[in-house]
């Protein structure tokens, strides 16, 4: 038994995109037990994205979350996919022979974004400010990290941001699109997408979030050196709603997209220095309601050790 | 659950299942019940419930979306007696708009044990509802004498359709050279006038085939599987097999080296109905959801 440590995690989520382009997964180290999920489904590894993936254009890296205690990386990137842009979250846990033992992965592609919030040009890049690493003084623990997603995600089923520990300058990128603060075009419920010109706390708090009606099956990645915790959950919304009541802007009549039933399945990375949240980046796609994960939420749970 | 072998056992329920008319009337209290967003209009205490490949709870999905307006509309109601199962494809409402369902229930002492689903939503993809509402009368007639087949030769139809098709061979199929099939309201064979038609596809070539002659053409070389089939449901009376299936899609590239219809990957559901007069399939109607590459039916 040996363990994988920051820098060969790291390696490996390279090494796992390579491969990825390459069409061949025998270039990986695998568990011969290894399971592999796309968009929540069991296939081979050569299937899906294995199929499709191309080196034009060429992939991008936002964000990388590395797990040393759990044995477990993860990154999100643009990618090549029969020459058009999608966007790819993957989870790769490795077993204690270093051994790639799960592959989890979502590929958001714009045919599927009946939402349009779709922009992976939106993806240029690295993100300087998620690579960090922090100074002890400024590190949450594990628990932290979790508490301050979860506070995130119960404050939207909530409808209340007062208890999110987020500052107010807080960006938040969805698949390359920004959705707070940002200048607002368009009308209606497009207008404001996420949550237009406000920040993340007032869009929680302005009701514009009451079409999701739970965020379930959450499972955490922590990296406290960086102060980064990736949420893997899947936001339902049952569609009962027609419009929502937008605290300032009155009775807002929602797209159709979200008046149907829908399940968005995401990658979510916060950034939190201090014990607020400072940055969120996410890469999600829309599927039909109810969808699962295909992965027990005990994978999701804590180790039994932390990284010294 | 059903298997072929069950299928033409007879279904597990002894003595013989609920009558025809039993089994359309569970139908349409299942759709004004939708309608009410109220499962308990139907009574169901113990039912496992399906839509679009996912088990939910009765409420959720259409249940929490279905709309008064418009009313439900039953196209085709089938029933199998000997399995106790009744299916049907209908228009229903949703947030006010017409979306298609296709619907298979199983009963059980007189109440509704199973329902499965696929509900379909995307305007964008093939679908029109004027398409979905024109008469099939030919489904409806009773199969009588001789122009009559017997439930194995029924239930191996949907398998015999789907390996031609996997084969690329029409000529492997028992289909008649007029048969019209109609997939999510849109007519997709013998169609020179291109109705329904959406212009991004319009240039396929493909439409104004006949079923076989479209096998034949090669235009299913992107699929590389048809699974999980199953017949649940063998109408004798009219002459239908009701099949669901997945078809999958890899990628951009078909076997054969040409351009795929998809340019990711992806399953398709199916729930698709053979309407066999004289040992020949005559009519089909269908309908289509595009999924997750690998989605299962959520039965076997």
């Amino acid at each position: 038994m040996s363990s994988v440590d920051r820098a060969a995690l790291e390696a490996a989520a390279d090494a796992y995109l390579s491969a990825v382009l390459d069409q061949d997964p025998s270039q990986l180290p695998l568990a011969p037990t290894v399971r592999f999920t796309e968009n929540s489904q069991e296939i081979q590894l050569g299937e899906g994205l294995w199929c499709t993936s191309s080196r034009e254009p060429a992939p991008r890296r936002a964000v990388c979350v590395v797990d040393v205690a759990k044995q477990q990386v993860a990154m999100l990137t643009m990618l090549g996919e029969h020459g058009e842009q999608s966007l790819l979250a993957v989870r790769l846990a490795f077993n204690g022979d270093r051994q790639i033992s799960e592959i989890e992965q979502i590929v958001a592609r714009s045919r599927n974004n009946l939402s349009s919030l779709f922009n992976p040009d939106g993806v240029d890049g690295e993100r300087a400010h998620f690579r960090e690493h922090l100074p002890l003084s400024n590190r949450a623990s594990r628990d932290e990290l979790i508490a301050a997603a979860n506070a995130y995600f119960d404050g939207i089923e909530a409808n209340d941001g007062s208890h999110v520990p987020v500052v107010d300058s807080c960006l938040r990128i969805e698949n390359g699109l920004r959705t707070v603060r940002r200048e607002v075009t368009g009308e209606g419920f497009a207008a404001g997408f996420g949550g237009g010109q406000l920040g993340v706390a007032d869009a929680i708090s302005s009701g514009r979030y009451d079409y999701i009606t739970g965020i379930r099956e959450r499972r955490f990645l922590c990296d406290e050196d960086r102060g980064l915790v990736l949420a893997l959950a899947f936001f339902d919304h049952l569609g009962k709603l027609t419009s929502v009541n937008i605290k300032g802007v009155g009775e807002v009549e929602l797209p159709p997209v979200a008046r149907r039933p829908s399940s968005t399945q995401l990658f979510e990375v916060f950034k939190v220095v201090d014990g607020k949240i400072v940055a969120i980046e996410a890469f999600l796609d829309f599927f039909q309601y109810g969808i699962k994960s295909g992965w027990p939420v005990e994978s999701g749970a804590e180790p039994a050790l932390a990284a010294g | 659950m059903t298997t072929r072998d069950e299928v033409l056992a007879g279904g597990s329920t002894r003595p013989r299942g609920a009558r025809r008319s039993e089994l359309v009337g569970a139908l349409e209290r299942y759709l004004e019940a939708l309608r009410a967003n109220d499962p308990a209009l139907f009574g169901a205490t113990r039912i496992r419930f399906t839509e679009n490949g996912q088990e939910l709870a009765v409420g959720k999905g259409l249940w929490g979306t279905a709309t008064k307006q418009p009313a439900p509309e039953v196209q085709l109601a089938l029933a199998d007696e000997r399995s106790s199962q009744a299916a049907c494809f209908a228009l229903v409402g949703e947030a006010g708009e017409p979306v298609l369902l296709a619907l298979r229930v199983r009963l059980r002492a007189g109440r509704i044990a199973e329902a499965e689903t696929l509900v379909c939503r995307d305007r964008d993809s093939i679908f029109s509802v004027e398409g979905f509402r024109r008469p099939r009368p030919l489904f409806g007639q009773l199969v009588s004498g001789q122009q009559r087949a017997d439930r194995e030769l029924l239930a191996g139809i949907p398998d015999r359709y789907l390996d031609g098709i996997l084969a690329g061979d029409g000529s492997a199929i028992p289909v008649a050279a007029d048969c019209i099939r109609v997939e999510n309201g849109v007519q997709t064979v013998l169609n020179p006038d291109l109705v329904g038609i959406r212009e991004a596809v319009r240039d396929r070539g493909t439409w104004h085939l006949s079923v076989a002659e479209q096998v034949d053409s090669g235009i299913f070389s992107d699929i590389e599987a048809a699974r999980d089939r199953r017949v649940p449901l063998i109408d004798e009376d009219l002459g239908v097999a009701f099949a669901w299936f997945l078809f999958d899609h890899a990628g951009p590239l078909t076997s054969r080296g040409g351009e795929s219809r998809f340019r990711t990957p992806n399953s398709m559901m199916a729930a698709e109905a053979f309407k066999v007069v004289g040992g020949q399939i005559r009519e089909i109607e269908a309908l289509l959801g595009v999924f997750p590459y690998g989605m299962r039916p959520g039965w076997t």
